[in-house]
């Protein structure tokens, strides 16, 4: 009876989770008038008119995932170009005022995004930068550098410290002990935290409704233009958001295991070091 | 040679190594021995250049390599953790050092030394796929590969088990004398020191004790701490009054075999040098713990406690009454205040 | 200092420095340009009146009841979000925990939420979830006779509304943390507490809880600072409405900046935000160290 009630309730934990998905699923595949049935159809003829008119159609998500793409993908190379070295630095090296850096990196990560984009605003208006993918990736590093900072620091310092030591004793010196023996060991970190720059990149929206515009114009924004343009086309937003969600989601499920540890880390560190 | 000249080490507001000095000929197999914290493994990482002294100076052979980095050092070491590249096979760990230079002759040397310390097949293999003794032979390979001037190593049977840990310290002896490098062994357990090293540094709170061959330091301890470290079970301490050629404990005279003069002295005595008698310090046993041929023996001999090892063939329960004996010459004296042998 | 010393820091400042002048760029210097921009009355549609002000903003701020409002909004929105998601979140866990087989499917369905985009989640309930007459919600309201409501749209149930997809969002974050934090308890100390006769209530408040305290702890600090900075959700559910329903200090700076195009005044109440999310962060940073 006990285990019965657990089950249930499980399940009931599972639905609530899935369901919106799942009911975005559904109506992706649903025609309008199905989508606007009282009461809600479960039963219907599924039609991939949707999915046809969202890619190839008049409003075309196409572009619009191409400039996530190009958004996401920048912004990841950027990040972790800068965010590798500067972790391991901090995570292992002798760095004056290590303690006050360290601090830096974490207040940045908290910063509210709504006051960073009224100045990035003025900013890339004065440079003419607006709606350009140079103008927003530079946005886009600054909320994802400080997280990469950290979630690569404590990857570096799960690595025992007698690796550079011994690959020193070894003769490799600093660049190469870093290059041929650390990297090398950080490479599951380096990938959950490029799919955490990635993931959060792809689904930024404040950022690029503000500073984008008719030139880059991420598939979060187009998705919100869609409803407020055309308030009652459902099952293409829901087809939509499938196309749009589905590389976050499989993200999310590879790097499963790890979400927990990337979500926590800044918390982790701020309050238990030393 | 290697020459370490008044090295000071601190750690923020505490001092590690109050001034070590200290001389390891060319060749010789040494041990620094002492408990945890007392500075051993803080000086061989000085030695190693992996971490550099507040003061003083570190010579190999002559040259003043104080401030050179690791590498520069031509020194090889074994790290406790054994320190594997695990994402290299074994082949590639060991071939590592000499990549690293560019030395010739890469694939000869790595197989030559895999031969040496019995891993050559498994050259393949990951170090996650390596028993804990094979990857310390595959740690032992990276080290000698590239035939440095001077070996450390830092405690390195301390993850094996205890047989697998008899053989290696065998091996290593042999090693050393096939190789006849310079070899500073780090350790905390005494009886490993004793076995493996030519001579040995014991050190106490960041400070070297006593330098000496095992022997030496085992008939010989020059303080109290030297003494109650060295032996197993531990040496006995009482409290004596000196008199002259006699020391009484307990209300028991034990004659010695100089004159000491009038004072206040710890009377030590190792388990294997007491015996159990007809008359002497009266105790009570509290404990038998039979090994085989020997028995170690717990007593409490008024206020103090003593560890006696026996013939195993003497009967003795708990709660028996005795009576322990030791000869004069079996005996250390320690100054009460210093510590120091009188 | 040594040469070596000196050498590893050369290294880690070449390694270092790229990175840390990135971030001075992109992130203190912009906070400096707003905290200016702050001190200046900037209308992009009246740009005639613009000019420095000092602390004109601010001053204003004081007497413009839309920001008390919404300071009491984001108090609100911020204490019910992050309370509901810890004990939805402890109770599920607690829950899951019971369960032998199936954990993996429940943490892998408790991923889904945390990785869509916020965006998407709010629209997706403003439209097939919370849609007066074709939603979800009021299909279940009117078959259970509870009549048809306004969910967005009604000021009260638009509150309620917010809250709620934020706290469907980010539950399972909550739920995962802590339910990792109990998976790592030794079953041993259950074992022994049983022995000692602990009951399950007990054995809750004196092990697991104690125990679980400081991932508790975490939880609760990366869910104000999440709830403080949410945007999207609320943005593509509600836009801040009906009028200034749900419109969190966030939102109102948003608004104000580029709706109103008062960007001004909008820095002035995002240096607000600011200072609040710091203040925040201090405090529960140094409450956790007291511990």
């Amino acid at each position: 009876m006990r285990k019965v009630l657990l089950a249930f309730a499980a399940s009931l934990l599972l639905a609530v989770w899935c369901f919106p998905v799942l009911w975005g699923l559904i109506t992706s595949f649903k025609t309008e008038r199905d989508v606007l049935a009282y009461p809600p159809v479960l039963v219907f003829t599924p039609t991939l008119a949707n999915y046809r008119e969202v890619l190839f159609g008049a409003t075309s998500i196409v572009p619009n995932l191409v400039s996530s793409l190009i958004l996401a993908i920048a912004t990841t190379a950027v990040t972790m170009l800068l965010a590798i070295p500067a972790a391991y630095a901090l995570a292992r090296l002798e760095l004056p005022a290590k303690r006050a850096t360290g601090f830096y990196v974490l207040a940045a990560q908290m910063l509210p995004p709504v006051g960073l984009v009224i100045p990035y605003f003025l900013m890339l208006r004065g440079l003419g930068w607006m709606d350009s993918y140079h103008g927003m990736v530079l946005v886009y590093v600054s909320a994802a550098l400080p997280f990469a900072i950290w979630l690569m620091v404590s990857y570096f310092e799960e690595i025992p410290r007698e690796m550079e030591e011994a690959a020193l004793l070894d003769r490799a010196g600093r660049l190469r002990a870093l290059l041929y023996v650390i990297l090398p060991q950080a490479r599951g970190g380096i990938a959950v935290t490029i799919v955490f720059v990635f993931l959060n990149a792809w689904n930024e929206f404040l950022f690029a409704v503000v500073l984008g515009g008719n030139r880059v114009r991420p598939v979060t924004v187009a998705m919100f233009n869609f409803i407020s343009v055309e308030q009652t086309q459902w099952a293409r937003l829901a087809a939509a958001a499938m196309i749009a969600m589905a590389p976050v989601i499989i993200l999310g499920l590879l790097a499963q295991k790890h979400i927990v540890k990337g979500l926590t880390v800044g918390a982790v560190k701020g309050g238990g070091r030393r | 040679m290697i020459e370490l000249k008044g090295i000071v080490k601190r750690h923020g507001a505490v001092t590690a190594l109050h001034g070590i000095n200290l001389e390891i000929r060319a060749g010789e197999f040494f041990a620094l021995l002492g408990p945890s914290g007392s500075g051993k493994t803080t000086t061989l990482r000085i030695l190693a250049g992996l971490e550099a002294a507040d003061e003083g100076r570190v010579l190999l052979d002559g040259r003043d390599v104080s401030e050179a980095d690791p590498g520069e050092r031509n020194v090889a070491m074994v790290f406790q953790s054994y320190a594997l590249y695990p994402h290299m096979s074994v082949y590639d760990n060991i071939a590592f050092p000499l990549r690293m230079v560019g030395a010739p002759d890469i694939d000869k040397s790595v197989k030559e030394a895999a031969e040496r310390v019995h891993i050559g097949h498994l050259l393949e293999r990951k170090p996650g796929q390596l028993s804990g003794g094979q990857q310390q032979r595959c740690a032992l390979a990276r080290a000698i590969v590239r035939q440095p001037r001077l070996f450390l190593l830092d405690e390195p049977l301390s993850n094996l088990d205890a047989k697998l840990r008899m053989e290696t310290r065998v091996e290593l002896r042999k090693l050393h004398r096939a190789l006849g490098v310079t070899t500073v062994y780090v350790t905390h357990d005494q009886e490993e020191a004793m076995t493996i090293a030519d001579r040995m540094a014991v050190f106490m709170d960041g400070r070297i004790e006593q330098v000496g061959t095992p022997v030496e330091l085992f008939a010989r301890p020059k303080s109290l701490e030297v003494a109650a470290f060295l032996g197993s079970p531990p040496m006995n301490f009482f409290p004596a009054q000196l008199h002259g050629r006699s020391a009484s404990i307990a209300g028991h005279s034990i004659p010695l075999q100089t004159d000491y003069g009038q004072r206040d002295a710890v009377l030590g005595v190792r388990p294997g040098a007491i015996r159990i008698a007809e008359s002497g310090i009266t105790a009570r046993v509290e404990l038998v713990e039979q090994l085989g041929e020997s028995a170690i023996v717990d007593l409490q001999a008024g206020a103090t406690a003593v560890r006696a090892r026996i013939d195993s063939r003497v009967r003795l329960r708990e709660g028996d009454a005795v009576h322990l004996a030791f000869d004069g010459e079996d005996v250390h004296l320690f100054d009460a205040q210093s510590h120091q042998r009188l | 200092m040594s040469p070596l010393a000196r050498g590893e820091r050369r290294f880690a400042l070449a390694l270092f420095l790229p990175a840390f002048a990135a971030l001075v760029l992109v992130t203190t210097f912009p906070l400096v340009y707003l905290l200016w921009t702050s001190l200046y009355r900037l209308d992009l549609t009246s740009s005639w009146l613009s000019g420095f002000i000092g602390a004109g903003n601010y001053v204003q701020m004081a007497h413009d009841a839309r920001f008390w409002h919404s300071l009491q909004l984001t108090a609100v929105y911020t204490g019910t979000t992050v309370v509901l998601q810890v004990l939805v979140g402890l109770g599920l866990a607690l829950l899951v925990m019971q369960i032998p087989r199936g954990q993996g499917l429940l943490r892998v369905a408790a991923i889904l939420p945390i990785v869509l985009a916020p965006v998407v989640v709010g629209l997706f309930w403003r439209t097939l979830v919370l849609a007066p007459d074709f939603g979800v919600a009021d299909f279940v309201t009117r078959a259970l006779g509870a009549g048809s409501h306004n969910w967005l749209g009604d000021p009260q149930l638009a509150l309620v509304s917010v809250i709620a997809i934020h706290t469907w969002q980010w539950t399972p974050f909550a739920f995962l943390v802590i339910l990792a934090s109990l998976s790592a308890l030794p079953p041993e100390l259950y074992e022994a507490a049983r022995i000692d006769r602990a009951g399950a209530w007990q054995r809750f408040r004196h092990i697991t809880l104690p125990l679980i305290r400081p991932a508790i702890v975490v939880v609760v600090i990366l869910r104000v600072m999440t709830a403080l900075s949410a945007f999207a959700a609320i943005f593509a559910a509600t836009g801040g409405g009906p009028g200034t329903a749900t419109e969190i200090l966030n939102l109102y700076a948003y608004r104000m900046s580029f709706a109103e195009l008062s960007i001004g005044y909008g820095s002035a109440l995002a240096i607000v935000l600011l200072a609040l999310t710091m203040a925040t962060s201090a405090v529960m940073f140094s409450l956790r160290r007291a511990r």
